[in-house]
């Protein structure tokens, strides 16, 4: 007789088996078929009291023996373990399998083969030792982890349903329900989604229609109504059922075997699949002289619902557990009948929701349902509401007027269809990701913070709208939210978020409570941290030579800015990835500035948030009024400032953004007193060494955003501006070419202002240069 | 959570970290000894502080942190490494929070120490620099609980002192005193009874005799407690683990003459073998002067042989080989080995876990049915093992 040769490949697994340390004894292979079958006896870890016995408490031996069956294709598909068939199946992680045959462990979340290929049998063992080691101690689940839910290995039946839902309406006396179903059937494949409302389905109980496909594939679609059942509650409380038992059903009795061990009355639940059938021959459309009422099998999908003691694994603490059947009688001359029938487990799939788009992207335990308003769905806005609402945020108003035009293609998440509108474009992309309360304002967004009427502003930004998110670009826009007296009053933050440097920079402002620090706070403190950040100076600037450019940001409705999708798509992600963590962790108590910045011709972004506090406000009366905006950063610098020299005046020069429309100025930074600056009790001289070309450089390095403004010196005995400062006040305004310029004086009791602006006769250019020349002769 | 007990190779020292099944998964480090090497990247030796931190939680303002740490004596392989890993002082004086979480000291909510071992110590030996911070750090809890009347002392300023020091200096501290004999659940103010019960065995009361109160000294005296860990919310009686610190030959006659009546105070599924496999515990002889002819205290052996069915001894140690040096000892091993094995249990050395050449952590699961050893894993074991022979020349003709 000839002796058959083991493929390499089988010896080669053979060699590793016998290797492994746990491996106490590898049988001959048995041959069948094309298969490899293996016996290999491993030594479990017992719990130490469990060794004298030889067996653990609940009954893992010492010694167990696993049958391993290597497919013929094996090494590209991995083997496939097997327990002996009288091992205990109160665990969890055993696949379904027939009562009496070997039982089948589920040792890896994934797939083995994968698995195999990864660690190669090794792998399979010491996930398979892993397995048997846990059962032992009794510890193959941690209930604060969560209940397992009934293994199901991957099969092409699947119940498509919201679990959350329908968890929600489950009967408390035991009542067996019929839920409208919708299903379709190609090849092997059958899906079935569950109905929320009947009038979906016509009234018909069991439906079927044959198609074909325009390929000439065919299908099946119809209508079905799916059984639902659940134990009766008990004492006000649903029976909880926290035993392990692995699905053995295979047909009808052991279907109804398992419902009465999940407490569901199994008469009962026959004798309701019975009148079912029943009725939908009864109802069924004549069919001529068959007895059979429809063109193909008769299906009954089935839901066993169970409670269970802690909340499902991947749920959001839902302790309540679908196990879901297909029952399926197949096409016969007979009437049908469900002694006929053969039962097959069946997959469960989340319909979409916010719920499971917030799961999959890990943000399950947060209110997905925080109010958003999204102000522009240009390219960026797309993009970044496109990221908020894959990851479940999808309580959102979109606000904009524009149309979309064929160069939008090029840059904008979306691509147009039917629709034209950008803020309805999108509004329908969100109903098409699950998002049904996705609303639309195709309103011009300047109207709307200007809008004389209110009502109009709170119907669209909603007091309970948690961020109002401006990615327009648009400083007519950012003007008008400065100066909105709707935004003033809403409870929500408001945020802006923007390109600058063709995409190199990535900016997000969010305002502080109350609006304190303001977008034009936080935009003066950006152009500071241009100061003393070279990189992102250099990405806020970009190849711009011209500044005035680059406070534009980057506005994509134009077509001549040059960019591509995937470098507003690694902003858009930046942007998005802020305002997810603010919507997850909550947001921050105080203003705050989030900078991308991708230095040359780099691919990456490095990113830096910084914190800004809210600034000091200071309205001056005189030329009209204006409002001095102190930043929080320069409130504390001159804080410190005064303490360092005590009784003695001290002070500096302001640098600063004049916004002359809202007649603003920003005070966004300082520059230190010069070494030949002098400091006494009752004077303070600014000197004027070096400070020429460094209120020059301050003024290159903000790309040109800030300038000087004024000076600030202290009053430590306190009182208003003397005569000679508002002498020197003069004499510097006179060198502004109207701009105002402002004296800011620090006294115990707070910070005062006065602003001059001076005829607008002198020369542009000479503005700073002369201005600092006049500082040594400052004196107080 | 599922309890475990884990003990990090260190070399001859101490350092073993115990988690409970509770929700929070409360952890009580027991010793530490993180070397130098331990802690240098360009070494060999297993970097132990990164082991540690691995494991344990972080608080709400991301610090990593124990429950409590018992320190068993104040040898410097029970202490070393105090100083660099972690935060000593007021819990207002943390200054790591802007820094790596890799370079964040830990933060240890309750301390557990016995002013009358450190006592002892002293009087024997000149105590290393860990030793002094942690005992000033120590003596300042006992100072924050005076102050306070022992009344919302808040984390990182707790302290339970195992063991009456003596002259009555520690009888105004009953609150936070654990005296020789007593059970205590509450660890760090808070009852784990159910996952965590410990009675105290050991610092045994300073003797009548000065004479033979030293010699407990020298004996390296130790808090020894016997701690019943819970497998779950059900099962409180998971693991008996007895710790005892370098306890010598003289306590152990002294305690099985205590228990012997009494053996479920010495009762054991999981012993760590006092002073890394040291033969002075088992015997008053010179293992390197007089060998196989030392003799056995039997007291000794029978108070550290009361082991349950199955029972694990772990010493921790450098692997153990059969020579003449003490500790770890050959014979000692043997003892113990004979002591498991009785039980129909199993010796462990740290020092040789999974092998000598490439130690890592060894934990042991806390099940309804004892301690369970790790699983035996081959991946990666193979390419490390195959790694380790970079370390002696390969000579090619």
């Amino acid at each position: 007789m000839a002796v058959k040769v083991l493929p390499q490949a089988i010896q080669d697994a053979i060699y590793t088996l016998v290797h492994h340390q746990a491996v106490v004894g590898v049988g001959e292979p048995e041959i069948q078929g094309v298969w490899h079958l293996i016996d290999v006896d491993v030594a479990v870890q017992l719990p130490s009291r469990a060794i004298a016995n030889g067996v653990s408490a609940n009954g893992v031996r010492a010694i167990e023996t696993l049958h391993l069956q290597f497919p013929p294709d094996y090494p590209l598909r991995g083997p496939a373990p097997f327990l002996r068939p009288d091992f205990p199946t109160h665990f969890p992680h055993i696949n379904p399998h027939k009562s009496g045959q070997r039982v089948p462990p589920c040792i890896f979340e994934g797939s083995l083969h994968e698995l195999f290929h990864r660690f190669g049998i090794d792998g399979v063992m010491d996930q398979l030792l892993d397995w048997l080691n846990k059962a032992a101690a009794g510890q193959l689940i941690d209930l604060n982890q969560g209940w397992e839910p009934t293994r199901r290995v991957g099969n092409d039946i699947t119940f498509s349903f919201d679990a959350d839902a329908l968890a929600a309406s489950l009967p408390h006396d035991g009542a067996i329900a019929l839920v409208p179903t919708w299903y379709g059937e190609m090849g092997e494949s059958r899906y079935f989604t569950l109905l929320r409302g009947l009038d979906q389905c016509p009234d018909l109980l069991f439906t079927q229609n044959h198609m074909q496909t325009k390929g000439g594939v065919a299908w099946v679609e119809g209508c079905a109504r799916a059984v639902l059942a659940v134990s009766p509650w008990t004492d006000s409380r649903p029976t909880i059922f926290d035993t392990y038992k692995p699905d053995t059903v295979t047909d009808l009795e052991s279907l109804l075997v398992r419902a009465e061990e999940l407490g569901i009355n199994a008469t009962e639940l026959r004798a309701k699949l019975d009148s079912h059938v029943y009725q939908c021959i009864f109802r069924a459309p004549p069919s001529g002289t068959n007895a059979w009422p429809w063109p193909g099998d008769f299906f009954v999908p089935m839901l066993l619902a169970v409670h269970r003691p802690a909340p499902l694994i991947g749920t959001n603490g839902r302790a309540v557990e679908f196990v879901p059947y297909l029952i399926r009688i197949p096409r016969g001359v007979a009437k049908p009948d469900l002694a006929n029938s053969q039962v097959m487990s069946a997959m469960h799939s989340h319909v979409l929701s916010p719920m499971l788009l917030a799961r999959t992207s890990g943000y399950g335990g947060t209110d997905i349902n925080q109010r958003l308003v999204f102000l522009g769905c240009g390219s960026l806005g797309s993009k970044v509401s496109m990221h908020l609402g894959r990851a479940g945020f999808g309580n959102c108003t979109f606000v904009d007027n524009d149309i979309f035009q064929p160069h939008n293609t090029a840059r904008h998440a979306l691509f147009k269809l039917s629709q034209f509108d950008k803020a309805v474009m999108m509004q329908e992309a969100f109903q098409h990701i699950g998002h049904p309360q996705a609303r639309a304002v195709s309103t011009n967004i300047l109207t709307l913070l200007a809008e004389k009427k209110p009502e109009e502003f709170e119907k669209h930004f909603p007091a309970e709208a948690k961020l109002l998110l401006d990615t327009t670009a648009s400083l007519q826009v950012a003007a008008a939210a400065i100066s909105s007296p709707h935004l003033d009053k809403h409870a929500g933050r408001f945020a802006r978020g923007l390109l600058y440097g063709q995409g190199r920079a990535a900016v997000l402002l969010l305002e502080g409570p109350n609006r304190a620090p303001r977008c034009d706070d936080l935009t003066a403190q950006l152009f500071s941290l241009c100061r003393t950040e070279p990189e992102i100076r250099d990405a806020i600037a970009g190849s711009r030579s011209d500044p005035t450019q680059v406070f534009v940001g980057d506005n994509c409705r134009s077509l001549t800015m040059q960019m591509s999708d995937s470098t507003v798509s690694r902003s858009a992600s930046i942007i998005a990835m802020q305002v997810e963590r603010w919507l997850v962790g909550g947001f921050p108590g105080t203003g705050w500035l989030t900078v991308g910045a991708a230095s040359g011709n780099e691919m990456g972004m490095s990113c830096r948030g910084l914190k800004v506090e809210a600034p000091v406000v200071i309205s001056v009366a005189g030329d009209g009024g204006w409002s001095i905006r102190v930043a929080a950063a320069v409130a504390d610098a001159i804080q410190r400032d005064v303490q360092k020299w005590g009784a003695l005046e001290t002070g500096g020069a302001l640098l600063g953004h004049i916004d002359l429309n809202s007649r603003t100025i920003l005070v966004a930074d300082l520059v230190d007193a010069p070494p030949d600056s002098t400091r006494e009790q009752a004077k303070f001289i600014l000197g004027k060494d070096g400070l020429e070309q460094v209120l020059r450089q301050a003024n290159l390095d903000s790309i040109g955003y800030l300038h000087f403004v004024g000076t600030w010196h202290s009053h430590p005995l306190g009182g208003s501006h003397s005569n000679l400062d508002r002498k020197t006040l003069e004499r510097l305004a006179s060198y502004g070419e109207g701009l105002p310029i402002l004296s800011l004086v620090w006294t115990p009791t707070g910070l005062i202002c006065a602003v001059e602006r001076a005829d607008q006769t002198k020369n542009a250019g000479a503005y700073l240069a002369s201005a600092a020349q006049l500082l040594g002769e400052i004196v107080d | 959570m599922t309890a475990s007990v884990t003990f990090f190779p260190v070399d001859c020292g101490d350092m073993t970290l115990v988690q409970l099944a509770d929700q929070g998964g409360t952890t009580v480090l027991v010793d530490i000894n993180i070397r130098q090497d331990a802690d240098d990247a360009e070494e060999d030796t297993r970097d132990v502080a990164k082991d540690l931190r691995d494991r344990l939680k972080r608080d709400s303002k991301g610090r990593p942190y124990v429950d409590a740490f018992l320190l068993s004596h104040p040898d410097s392989d029970h202490v070393r490494g105090l100083e660099r890993h972690f935060h000593l002082g007021s819990p207002s004086e943390y200054a790591d929070d802007g820094k790596d979480d890799a370079d964040k000291k830990i933060v240890i909510r309750e301390i557990w120490s016995s002013p009358l071992v450190y006592r002892r110590a002293s009087k024997n030996h000149a105590l290393g620099s860990d030793a002094k911070a942690f005992n000033k750090e120590a003596k300042r809890r006992v100072q924050v609980n005076r102050e306070k009347q022992f009344a919302g002392v808040q984390d990182g300023d707790r302290i339970l002192v195992m063991g009456e020091d003596e002259n009555g200096k520690t009888d105004d501290l009953s609150p936070i005193l654990i005296k020789v004999g007593q059970k205590f659940s509450a660890v760090n103010s808070v009852n784990k009874a159910g996952y965590f019960t410990a009675t105290l065995i050991a610092p045994l009361e300073k003797l009548q005799d000065q004479a033979e109160d030293e010699k407990l000294g020298k004996n390296h005296s130790s808090v020894i407690l016997n701690m019943m860990l819970g497998a779950d919310a059900k099962t409180p009686d998971g693991c008996k683990f007895l710790t005892a610190g370098d306890a010598e030959v003289l306590i152990w006659e002294l305690l099985w003459d205590r228990h012997k009546d009494q053996k479920v105070n010495l009762e054991y599924d999981l012993l760590q073998a006092p002073h890394h496999c040291s033969w002075h515990t088992l015997s008053w002889d010179s293992w390197s002067k007089m060998g196989e002819k030392a003799k056995v205290s039997e007291a000794a052996r029978n108070a550290l042989a009361v082991a349950r069915s199955g029972a694990i001894i772990v010493a921790s140690s450098a692997a153990i080989k059969d020579d003449d040096k003490d500790p770890p000892c050959i014979r000692a091993k043997r003892e113990y080995e004979a002591i498991a094995k009785n039980a129909g249990g199993a010796f462990y050395c740290t020092g040789e876990y999974p092998n000598e050449k490439g130690q890592e952590p060894l934990r042991f699961n806390v099940t309804s049915e004892g301690p369970q050893p790790p699983s035996k894993k081959e991946v990666g074991q193979k390419a490390a093992a195959v790694i380790t022979a970079a370390r002696t020349p390969m000579p090619h003709g």
